[in-house]
Order: C-alpha cells, then structure tokens, then sequence
C-alpha cells in the first residue's frame, strides 16, 4: 500500500517531535547535576552572607569548590557518554566563561552595594539560562531562567533588606529544585 | 523481513507508530550512546508490555541492540540503535521525504 502525502507528512512530524523531546531529556539530565549543586552554592552563600556579613569571603571558597565541582562532574558526564562527553565539556565550559565574564564585569564596573552584587550574579546566569532554553532544544531553561530574573527583580525592590535570605531561598532553593525539575523531565 | 524502500514501500519494520517513536528517541542520542527502558517508555508513550514487544521486534531485526545489567543493584535494561538500525532509519525519513518532494 502506497503512502501518501499526508501521511508521510505526518510520520515525519512525529519522527521530529520524539527527536526533540529525546534532545530535550539528555540537555536536561546533563545539566540538571549543575543546578543542584550550584543551588547549594548559592544557598550557602547567600545565607552565610545574610546572617554572618562579616564571612563573605566564603563566597571565594564556594565558587572555587563549584568550579571544582563542575570540572568533577564533565569528567563524570564524558565518561558516561562516551563520546567525549556530547554536553559535559559545554555546561562546564559555559559556567566557567560566566565566572570569568561575571569577575571581569565586576571590575570593570564596580556595582555601589551588597544587593547590586548580589542581584547580579543571579541576573546574568538567568540570562544565560533563557538564551540556552531560546537556541537549544533543552527548552525547559527558558523557564528557569526567566524565574531566576523576575524573582531576583522581585527580591530587590521589594524586599531590600531581606534580600540576601530571599536569594538564598529562591535563588538557591530554585535552583536546586529547577535541577530536580530537569532530571525528571 | 523488512521492506526496502527501495521496492516502493516504506519499512515496515519501522513504519508502525510505536516503533518508529523508539528508532526517533534513539536516533536522537549521539552514537553509541544508550537508552534506558524506562525513559524509552516516557518518550514513546507506550504501556510496559507493548513496548517490550516492540524493541523485541527490532532487536530480532537488527536495528537496535539491548544490553540487560545491574546499576546500583537494580536490574537495567538499555537500548540503542545498531549501525544497521541508523541506516534504516535514515533509508526511511528519505523515503518519507521522497514522498513530500524534499528528497
């Protein structure tokens, strides 16, 4: 029995679909593991800050065992993809050029307070995370990363002087249950 | 045997709707690379038992290759296309477009 066109059409869009949605599952199982372990960072971070001012360098600790960590895990997702790790290398690579660009940026123009600093950061990954959602099929960053920018502008104006708790739980706390999200999707 | 679709007709190996959602999940994965059963079963959409029958049927053609182990003491069941699978598979989205004119 012939095919006709129709049904060809249609066969292919549900080749295209499952495609997408099996891309879909692998962006987000790769870099669900990044998430939750940048969510505690953050959680960390944020929370000793808001309550301990005076230990804020321990975000330098952190961001260098999340580096540490990172590098840890594109070893771990190389291997087990076998082919040179197919998304470890880009997650990785991509946290550790928004740690670079985040410090230069810092430098180059000093934000005026502790808030600024710290809305930053969250602002920028945000960011980062809605251009992969756009341009990749791991869509479901879209969504993360537009959280991660309302709830930071939300934090900022209208909770100042919470603001660092209110990072610590939504920012860290999102985005370690944004990585739960992502493994199961 | 499945049919060429060199001879007109599309694989019809391939050409049933579960099936061809399992070849497109594993056609999607980079070489080699694996999928478990239970993600299969997410992507396709299919019950426990029909999905079985259905990787049972590819796998007796040739075209994916199922890898059955324990991970983290629990028994796992992986799938992933074979050589022969991939060119299948591409053999039939070219028909399909062949069909359509995009070939």
């Amino acid at each position: 029995m012939a095919l006709s066109t129709a049904e060809a059409q249609s066969a292919l869009k549900d080749i295209e679909k499952t495609e997408n949605r099996t891309a879909a599952s692998q962006h987000g199982r790769a870099s669900a593991p990044y998430l939750i372990m940048w969510g505690i960072v953050w959680a960390i971070g944020y929370g000793v800050t808001a309550s301990m001012p005076q230990l804020s360098w321990i975000w330098l600790t952190l961001i260098a065992g999340g580096i540490i960590g990172s590098i840890i895990l594109s070893v771990l997702q190389s291997r087990a993809y076998r082919r040179g790790g197919e998304f470890g290398w880009r997650y990785f690579g991509s946290f550790a050029t928004i740690a670079v660009f985040l410090s230069v940026l810092a430098t180059i123009m000093p934000p005026l307070d502790n808030n600024q600093v710290s809305a930053l950061f969250p602002l920028i990954v945000g960011l980062f995370y809605s251009f992969i959602g756009i341009w990749t099929k791991g869509w479901h960053m879209l969504p993360l990363g537009l959280a991660l920018i309302g709830l930071t502008a939300l934090g900022y104006f209208a909770m100042p002087q919470q603001f660092l708790y209110w990072m610590a739980a939504v920012g860290g706390g999102g985005l370690i249950l944004g990585g739960l999200w992502m493994r199961s999707v | 045997m499945p049919s060429s679709p060199s001879e007109g007709q599309p694989d019809q190996l391939i050409h049933q709707p579960v099936r061809l959602k399992i070849m497109s999940a594993l056609k999607a994965l980079p070489e080699r690379e694996m999928l478990e059963f239970v993600r299969l079963k997410a992507l396709s959409g299919a019950t426990e038992g029909n999905l079985g029958a259905h990787i049972s049927s590819l796998e007796q053609a040739g075209y994916i290759e199922v890898v059955k182990d324990f991970h983290k003491n629990r028994p796992r069941t992986r799938t992933r296309l074979t050589r022969i699978g991939r060119r299948a598979f591409e053999d039939y989205v070219g028909f399909l477009k062949g069909i359509i004119g995009e070939g």
